[in-house]
């Protein structure tokens, strides 16, 4: 039983990191459409959009790296991070389409002939994150292996 | 013996608290990770995008842009909407306008269009949807981003009563660049809209 949560939680360290790699790749590959993507979600000033397009997909990155560190304490950090920006994606996403927006997720693909996702969009995102909250919640609250000392024998 | 049971039992409730305060410590050391991230994060996209915006790669974006003096932020501040490239594509529009001049729409335009070209609005009306129905969906789209055609079409549509007027801000580049269907020729004849 243990044995076969720490191969769901390995999975799912790795399908986060690599769903976050490939979002990322595209992004950093083409700047300006990501941009364009921010900026249809009508939600950050537009002072903001540039700089948040360029910023997001190195975060991205840099938190899929630590979710593949094997060190709890990276991982803590790296599943933290993918769970607030899940989170985060998602309430975005709902907030277009609560507002009745028919926006392109713009989370992986930038293509101009991408349809708007709606709810299988934030079905997948809810998803995402519920495997990023269990990562965080075993590399965080998860007890240490006991390590004998005088005080503890 | 006695003393040890009295020590663990007073382990107790002090390991609790201690277990609690090396939770807070815990929580405290992986905000603090989670920021250094950030900020490794942003000297990256920093130290990339200068690189870029030096030649060293296509693509570079300036840190502010100007999105208020957008084509679609104009658009959306008159009430015209916005159509993707996909519910063009899907015929989501009853009509769809071209606010290109002629001669370009005659060399290729998304099928099922009609020429609307900027400055000959009423003309072009009367000639091609006279029948259309004020209510209906129209989308007008001209080169792309950068050109001022298409918004100043349905400005005009919108000025002449119709009330979902659309606006396609990628525009022929875009359509063409991402594989979309062209129709040559003269007023939509090669293959009338359904």
């Amino acid at each position: 039983m243990r044995r076969a949560l720490r191969i769901v939680l390995l999975l799912a360290r790795l399908a986060l990191a690599g769903v976050f790699l490939w979002a990322a790749w595209g992004k950093i590959a083409a700047p300006d459409a990501f941009a364009l993507a921010v900026y249809r979600y009508r939600i950050l000033p537009s002072w903001a959009v540039n700089a948040f397009a360029l910023w997001l997909p190195w975060i991205e990155v840099l938190a899929a790296l630590a979710l593949l560190v094997p060190g709890r304490r990276w991982r803590a950090a790296g599943a933290a991070l993918a769970a607030g920006m899940l989170a985060a994606f998602t309430a975005a996403y709902a907030a277009a389409l609560a507002r009745g927006l028919s926006i392109a997720c713009g989370c992986f693909t930038l293509r101009a002939d991408a349809a708007a996702g709606g709810w299988t969009t934030l079905a997948r995102n809810a998803a995402l994150f519920a495997l990023a909250a269990a990562v965080f919640a075993d590399a965080f609250f998860a007890r240490r292996p006991r390590t004998p000392s005088p005080e503890n024998p | 013996m006695t003393d040890g049971d009295v020590m663990r039992r007073g382990d107790f409730s002090n390991g609790w608290k201690k277990s609690f305060q090396s939770l807070e410590k815990r929580a405290w050391c992986t905000a603090v990770d989670a920021a250094v991230l950030l900020a490794l994060a942003a000297a990256l996209a920093a130290g990339v995008n200068a690189w870029k915006l030096r030649g060293g790669g296509s693509g570079g974006l300036p840190w502010v842009g100007d999105w208020d003096s957008y084509v679609e932020s104009k658009a959306l501040a008159a009430g015209i909407g916005i159509v993707t490239m996909r519910e063009l594509a899907d015929r989501v529009p009853s009509a769809v306008l071209d606010a290109r001049p002629r001669e370009l729409y005659r060399a290729g335009h998304v099928p099922g269009a009609w020429p609307c070209p900027a400055g000959d609005v009423d003309a072009s009306l009367a000639e091609h949807v006279a029948d259309l129905d004020p209510a209906a969906p129209v989308a007008v789209y001209c080169d792309g981003a950068a050109c001022a055609d298409s918004l100043e079409v349905a400005l005009e549509l919108k000025a002449r009563g119709f009330a979902r007027v659309g606006l396609y801000p990628g525009g022929w580049s875009e359509w063409t660049a991402n594989g979309g269907a062209v129709e040559t020729g003269e007023t939509g004849e090669t293959e009338a809209a359904p």
